[in-house]
């Protein structure tokens, strides 16, 4: 009955008080009202802050016009976008020097190499470009003019033709890489990488030169995998090999370390893998450094596996299994003991 | 982190500008708002603000919120405005009036979402039959008496009250799960 009735009054009579509409009388005989009755009390008061708070929100919203701020902020996004998109950096642009001077180092030595069958003057303005991440861009890629597919990974860069133009298809990498390149035997793929040459007809497979020897590990196809100076001195790496170029000795052998393309598929399994050997997959995966704020922790047993998960949630995985908490600071982690 | 930060950030970072402009639509005026407070310039609180943004979507791909994206785009912009102010060279008396006047309140907490009420509001407002509305901006933005309504819009005062309680009622039932905590 009583919820019924307040139903009624309320919403047009508690407005008119609150608007200042009402007259003496009224008001007195409303804010008696309101004593004897708190539940009552309790709306008018709450309408009243809602009232306070619509006029607050109305009073930000007219201040700052949202719309004419977007289109400003949207204009200034077009060219970054524009630029963000397509990471590619002309030869020959002229903000990029540094990117100019390494680049035009990279076509003598090129030439040097007595690659000059290439139409390098034919396409004078922009025969080549590159493509370069940063420490924490891994899984960057790039689809070359003939539909091969480089992903890098961070801290790495390749430079390659605009438009494959010559007999070969040649781009020249640093740091790491995975390739898928398209079927094509007229025209040979190939690496230079470091000292040695990895020529493939079309597979996919992974470079590494990160670290002072380079290694490739083919996932599918054939790869000729060769030094630069001695193309001779070769061998033949096929499906599931693994070549090494360590000084001037190629090796053939197997990877069976089965977290070494985490950066590409970011997937991670661990088997009873001390905590130690589990951080450097870490590191290499999500391109970050983590220490240890004692020797300890280092040799605790790990087995689990990561699917394509944030750094975060493994970092929080981890430390669970072992009662640890970690502080990040930008790519550095240190991981310690919780001594909560 | 919450699912929510996730999925706008995920969005965002495949280039969702759709996201990117809904992100902002919400946050905007808050953040200038928040700014205002620091650095008393409403122009200079509005370009930290756009600032902060057109950085936010030029490091999309590389950036990492490990709190939620409202944390984020609170807590930036309150270094932005400390930096503005640090220009300034009134950083430092600023800190002494923060560790004298405002102990905690200086980033708002998770629990308040300003952002939802903005939108509540909006929302109610827009989702009101349009005279009621019209009515209600005329009453409490403009500050008209309903007599002056009533004659602007060639209707009776009874009508005007009958629409503003409407009005009142509906923000109250979208509000009412809010209201209580909300400090602006």
């Amino acid at each position: 009955m009583k919820e019924e009735k307040s139903h009624k009054i309320e919403w047009e009579i508690i407005s008119k008080y609150l608007s200042g509409e009402m007259s003496v009388e009224e008001k007195l005989a409303f804010e008696k009202l309101i004593d004897s009755n708190p539940e009552y009390a309790e709306i008018v008061a709450a309408s009243d802050k809602d009232l306070g708070l619509i006029h607050e929100v109305n009073k930000i919203q007219q201040k700052f016009n949202v719309d004419s701020a977007w289109s400003a902020v949207r204009s200034n996004l077009s060219d970054l976008k524009k630029e963000n998109t397509s990471r590619v950096i002309p030869v020959f642009s002229l903000q990029n020097a540094k990117k100019l001077m390494q680049i035009a180092a990279m076509l003598i030595i090129t030439i040097g190499l007595g690659f000059a069958s290439y139409h390098i003057y034919t396409n004078k303005l922009t025969p080549y470009q590159s493509i370069s991440s940063e420490l924490n861009e891994s899984g960057k890629s790039i689809t070359l003019a003939d539909g091969s597919i480089v992903i890098l990974n961070g801290k790495s860069e390749l430079v390659y033709e605009k438009s494959f133009t010559g007999n070969e298809r040649r781009v020249k990498l640093t740091g790491e890489a995975f390739f898928t390149i398209t079927k094509n035997s007229a025209k040979p793929f190939i690496i230079s990488v470091g000292k040695a040459e990895v020529k493939v007809l079309g597979t996919s497979f992974n470079v590494n030169a990160s670290n002072k020897h380079v290694e490739v590990l083919v996932e599918t196809g054939k790869v000729q995998f060769s030094l630069a100076k001695e193309p001779n001195n070769k061998i033949i790496l096929e499906k599931g090999d693994f070549g090494v170029l360590q000084e001037d000795f190629l090796k053939k052998t197997t990877q069976n370390d089965e977290n070494y393309l985490s950066w590409k598929t970011q997937l991670m399994v661990f088997k009873a893998m001390s905590l130690k050997d589990v951080v450097k997959v870490i590191n290499r995966t999500y391109q970050v450094n983590i220490e240890f704020s004692d020797t300890a922790i280092q040799n605790l047993p790990i087995t689990t596996s990561f699917n394509q998960n944030p750094l975060t949630d493994v970092l929080e995985n981890l430390c669970r299994a072992h009662n640890l908490t970690y502080e990040k600071n930008g790519h550095q982690i240190l991981l310690k003991r919780d001594l909560k | 982190m919450s699912e929510d930060t996730d999925t706008i950030l995920n969005n965002i970072q495949k280039s969702n500008l759709h996201e990117f402009e809904k992100l902002f639509k919400d946050y905007y005026a808050l953040l200038c708002h928040y700014a205002l407070r620091f650095v008393k310039d409403t122009n200079q609180s509005e370009e930290i603000v756009q600032e902060l943004f057109c950085q936010l979507w030029e490091n999309r791909k590389t950036l990492k919120i490990h709190t939620s994206i409202k944390a984020y785009l609170y807590k930036a912009t309150y270094f932005n405005s400390m930096q503005v102010l640090r220009k300034r060279g009134v950083k430092t008396q600023y800190e002494e009036y923060i560790k004298n006047n405002e102990p905690k309140n200086s980033l708002p907490t998770d629990s308040v979402d300003e952002k939802e009420i903005h939108n509540i509001i909006n929302r109610t407002l827009t989702n009101l039959p349009d005279r009621c509305s019209k009515i209600f901006k005329m009453s409490r933005f403009e500050g008209l008496k309903y007599q002056e309504i009533a004659d602007k819009l060639s209707i009776s005062v009874k009508t005007v009250e009958a629409n503003m309680g409407k009005a009142l009622k509906a923000f109250r039932k979208n509000l009412k799960d809010y209201v209580g905590i909300i400090v602006l």
